[in-house]
């Protein structure tokens, strides 16, 4: 064995630090490679202390950071996307959510709102591009055709369809490609964030912010019940841009905390 | 190199490499340099930095920093996952044998490049250099005084 020198502190806790960081990675690369890179990094660090300071090492700690940032979240979408197991949830996570859509759909059609279906049919369709980038394409076209179809249909039968759907506007149908698209074209953005999920399942950092998520969501349902109670909904005046924006603007919420 | 000797050579985790140029898994075809997706930049350094023999992990980084004057600094993460999808391609390979423990730790890993590693090096550098000339016949690269493409 190589005679052990004694490392400076800063850098015996960098390399402790940065093994608490490599469990960003994904189980099966951190069994294969964890030990190395840890070893590789305080290598690094050890080398840049003695070179220049407490700077060097800073340095040393930003390129990491970077590393790491870029690399795990990518490793962790490779392995979701080896992984049979997450695999199946996934392509069983896109019928299901197609039934959810639909069945929302509908009963969105029939009744109020439109934020609804457009968030699920977000989700849908990112679900769709996961799975299948190509068909998602044309589930993009036929959403597209199919809104200002239903609109000119219910128009022409004289079928009362309550607001704000009642609206014969382009504008919902544009609004619904932007799920559409972003499912198509963002299958690798949203593996990445599955990857990022995944990757801070359980820290705490995740945990608090899906607990406050679920605190605003709820804020919010309730707010929109609230609001519902107050304005009958037939009788809310028909705002396009008022609506895109209160879909679109999250800031809303602070209002209605206000 | 028959599938036990390759599938024991997996279990272990050493010589992982199944042979010039031979795919993983089959025993027969000859993998070309054409087979291998284009290969990253840090790829071809981490090649590159092998050409001239073993080294480890921390090494390698250093090399690379040598040959490119400090311009591409590979981070762990960026140098392991480049290793682990080069092992899995067969471009280089895991060394067995390990240096004098009295020389080196020896819990490092050194890696080689493989026969199959230096033929699709080999064909990445014609291709840079294809590159490079004709950038030059058109006038794009301007050689400073004394340099030149043999």
């Amino acid at each position: 064995m190589p005679t052990a020198t004694r490392r400076p502190r800063a850098v015996d806790w960098s390399c402790r630090l940065y093994a608490l960081l490599v469990r960003a990675y994904s189980p099966h690369f951190r069994e294969r490679y964890g030990a190395e890179m840890v070893r590789v990094f305080g290598d690094c660090c050890a080398a840049a202390f003695q070179y220049d300071g407490t700077g060097a090492l800073l340095a040393v700690w930003a390129r990491a950071l970077l590393d790491l940032g870029r690399n795990a979240p990518a490793d962790r979408a490779q392995d979701l996307v080896r992984d049979p197991g997450a695999r199946r949830l996934l392509f069983a996570l896109v019928p299901v959510a197609l039934l959810l859509a639909a069945v929302i759909c509908v009963a969105d059609v029939l009744t109020v709102e439109i934020q609804g279906p457009v968030y699920l049919l977000l989700l849908f369709t990112a679900l769709l591009g996961l799975a299948h980038p190509r068909a998602v394409n044309l589930w993009a076209v036929v959403l597209g055709a199919s809104v200002p179809a239903t609109l000119t249909l219910a128009r022409w039968r004289g079928w009362h369809l309550p607001y704000p759907t009642d609206a014969s506007t382009p504008y919902y149908a544009l609004l619904a490609l932007v799920p559409a698209f972003l499912g198509a074209h963002g299958g690798a953005w949203v593996r990445r964030l599955l990857g990022h999920c995944r990757a801070n399942l359980r820290t705490p950092a995740f945990v608090l912010a899906v607990v406050l998520l679920g605190i605003v969501c709820c804020y919010q349902g309730v707010g929109v019940l609230d609001r519902k109670a107050e304005f009958p909904v037939a009788k809310m005046p028909y705002d396009p841009w008022h609506s895109l924006v209160r879909i679109m603007d999250p800031s809303a919420l602070v209002f209605r905390l206000s | 190199m028959d599938t036990t000797t390759v599938k024991r050579s997996e279990k272990k985790n050493v010589n992982r490499e199944p042979g010039p140029g031979v795919e993983p898994g089959s025993s027969t075809r000859r993998q070309q340099p054409g087979d291998v997706p284009p290969l990253t930049s840090a790829v071809f350094h981490i090649l590159l930095a092998l050409g001239d023999g073993e080294r480890h992990g921390y090494a390698i980084m250093q090399e690379v920093a040598r040959l490119t004057d400090g311009h591409v600094q590979l981070g762990p993460g960026t140098l392991y996952r480049s290793i682990q999808r080069m092992l899995t391609d067969g471009l280089i390979g895991e060394c067995a044998e390990r240096p004098d423990p009295e020389l080196d730790d020896d819990r490092r890993r050194y890696y080689r490049l493989t026969d199959f590693g230096k033929r699709v090096a080999s064909a990445e550098a014609e291709r840079l250099f294809a590159l490079v000339t004709a950038a030059r016949n058109k006038g794009i690269l301007h050689l400073p005084q004394g340099g030149y493409i043999v």
